[in-house]
C-alpha cells in the first residue's frame, strides 16, 4: 500500500503499526556513535603510556615489595659484550644508581618484548634520571642466547647502560633465579623445537644488591615510571656515579 | 513529514558521533583503511592489528589483533606469505604448570590460577597483574602453547595482545621493521579468510 496514501487517511493513523526497525536504527546508531566514541577513548593498560611526557608520581610504588626484600648481592654472572664473554658482572646498581633485571631469551615473541619495550617506554618520560639506571638481562636459554645474539638483542630495546648476562652453566643460573624467586625451564616440545618457560617478573635493585620492587608481567610502563621516579628520589641527588664500583670489574656506563 | 527529516537528523548526528568517535586517535586511520575486504565486513571485524618491530637477532615475531564476528564463529588458523615468515601459528601465553624451584610463593594472584588451563575457552584476558602486583605475584613461570583455535563469540570483540593470545611468526625471512606492512591472512570456522594488512610498530597503537 502506498505509503503516502496511508497516512492521508487520519481515520487509519492510530492503527498503523508502530515502526520498531527505524526506531532501533536510529537507537543504535545513536548508540554506535556515543560508544565508539567512548570505546576510542577508553584506557587500555597494556598500550603504551604517551612517551613525550616527564611525569612525577603519585608517591605510591604500584609494583610488589616485600617486607624483607630479596638480596641478590652475591650474585655474579658472565656479561658479554660484543660477541665476546667480558668479565663478571655482579647484580648490583652503581651508587647512587638502580639496576633493572630481567630474565628471558630472544626467541620469545611475546612476553620478553613487551616487557623490555614497556621498560623503553618507561625510561623515556625520566628524562635525565634514566642516566642513573641500567638494565640487565639474563637469559635462561644460554645454549641459543649467546653472546653474539644476546647483546644486540637487549641493545634493540634499550640503546645505553645495559648489561647481557649469560650464565656459564645451568647450575649458575639456577644459582641466580633461586636468589631471585625466578623460575624458567626448558623442554623439547613434540615439533623438536625447546619450549621456553619463565618468569616474567622484572627486578629493580640498588646498589647494596636488595631488590627494591618487582614488577610481574604485565605492568605498564606508566606503573614503571612512577616506581623509578619514587625510587630515584629516594636515593637523593646523583653524585659520584660512574667509574667502577661496588664490585664489578668491567667499566663503561 | 516533520517526523522523517528528525529520523534523518538523527540518523545523521548519530553516523556522525561515529565518524568523530575516533577523531583524538592520531594512529587509528590505518585501521580504519587496512581491515576487511567488503564482503566479510558483516561478519567478522579485525581492528588495531599491529606487529611488534623485530629485535636485533630475533628469529620469531608476534601480531596482536581485536577481532569482532557478527555470528558464533573461530579464528582457527593464520598464514603468511614465505617471504615474510616460514610458519604460522596462534599461541597463547598461559602459566606454566608444575614450576619447580620456588620457595614460599603461592602463585601468582590476578592469574585465574588454571594451571591446568589447557586450549582455549575464549579467554579474552589472562589477569596478568595489569593493573599492579599484589601479594605473591611474579613467581609463576609462564609459557606458550600453540592452540587449535580461538573462539570468537558472536558481537564479543576477543583481543589477541601481549601476554595473551598471539599469532606467532616462526622464522622470520626478515627482521620486521617498523613502518612495514605484512599481510596476515585469518581462517575461520565459518566466515570466509580474510587477508589483513598488519602494520609493524615499536608498540601497541
Amino acid at each position: 500500500m502506498n505509503r503516502r496514501n496511508y497516512l492521508a487517511r487520519p481515520q487509519l493513523r492510530d492503527e498503523r503499526p508502530r515502526r520498531p526497525v527505524r526506531s532501533a536504527v536510529l537507537v543504535g546508531t545513536l548508540a554506535l556513535g556515543l560508544g565508539v566514541g567512548a570505546a576510542c577513548g577508553s584506557d587500555d593498560p597494556t598500550k603504551a603510556a604517551p612517551s613525550a611526557e616527564a611525569v612525577g608520581n603519585d608517591g605510591t610504588i604500584s609494583g610488589m615489595q616485600r617486607d624483607e626484600p630479596l638480596d641478590v648481592s652475591a650474585i655474579r654472572l658472565p656479561e658479554a659484550v660484543d660477541g665476546a664473554t667480558a668479565g663478571e658482572f655482579t647484580t648490583v646498581a652503581k651508587p647512587g644508581g638502580l639496576l633493572v633485571m630481567y630474565f628471558g631469551y630472544t626467541n620469545c615473541p611475546d612476553v620478553c618484548p613487551t616487557t623490555l619495550a614497556a621498560l623503553r617506554q618507561a625510561y623515556k618520560g625520566l628524562g635525565d634520571d634514566a642516566k642513573r639506571i641500567e638494565t640487565a638481562m639474563v637469559t635462561v636459554d644460554p645454549a641459543r642466547d649467546t653472546a653474539e645474539v644476546l647483546p644486540g638483542y637487549l641493545a634493540s630495546f634499550i640503546s645505553a647502560r645495559t648489561h647481557a648476562l649469560i650464565p656459564a652453566d645451568d647450575a649458575q643460573l639456577k644459582t641466580a633465579e633461586a636468589a631471585y624467586l625466578a623460575t624458567s625451564s626448558i623442554t623439547t616440545g613434540s615439533d623438536g623445537q625447546p619450549e621456553v618457560a619463565h618468569s616474567g617478573t622484572t627486578y629493580v635493585v640498588d646498589e647494596h644488591g636488595k631488590v627494591l620492587v618487582e614488577w610481574p608481567f604485565g605492568t605498564t610502563p606508566a606503573a614503571m615510571r612512577n616506581d623509578l621516579s619514587i625510587l630515584i628520589d629516594q636515593l637523593g641527588p646523583a653524585g659520584g656515579a660512574g667509574g667502577s664500583a661496588g664490585g664489578n670489574a668491567t667499566g663503561g656506563s | 513529514m516533520t517526523k522523517f527529516r528528525t529520523t534523518i537528523g538523527v540518523f545523521v548526528v548519530g553516523t556522525a558521533l561515529f565518524a568523530t568517535g575516533c577523531g583524538d586517535d592520531s594512529s587509528s586511520t590505518a585501521d580504519e583503511s587496512t581491515t576487511t575486504t567488503a564482503a566479510e565486513a558483516a561478519a567478522i571485524k579485525v581492528e588495531g592489528q599491529w606487529a611488534r618491530t623485530s629485535p636485533a637477532n630475533a628469529e620469531h615475531g608476534a601480531a596482536y589483533m581485536m577481532i569482532t564476528a557478527t555470528d558464533d564463529d573461530m579464528l582457527t588458523s593464520a598464514s603468511v606469505d614465505a617471504s615474510v615468515a616460514a610458519k604460522v601459528e596462534i599461541h597463547e601465553t598461559v602459566p606454566a604448570d608444575g614450576a619447580t624451584g620456588m620457595t614460599g610463593a603461592t602463585g601468582m594472584s590476578g592469574m585465574g590460577g588454571d594451571a591446568e588451563m589447557t586450549t582455549t575457552t575464549a579467554m579474552h584476558d589472562h589477569g596478568m597483574g595489569e593493573s599492579g602486583a599484589t601479594g605473591s605475584s611474579g613467581m609463576g613461570a609462564m609459557t606458550m602453547r600453540p592452540v587449535d583455535g580461538i573462539e570468537l563469540p558472536a558481537g564479543e570483540s576477543v583481543e589477541l595482545k601481549p601476554g595473551g593470545y598471539h599469532v606467532m611468526l616462526f622464522d622470520l625471512a626478515e627482521p620486521l621493521k617498523a613502518g612495514d606492512t605484512i599481510e596476515v591472512t585469518l581462517t575461520f570456522e565459518k566466515a570466509d579468510p580474510m587477508t589483513i594488512k598488519v602494520p609493524v610498530r615499536d608498540d601497541a597503537p
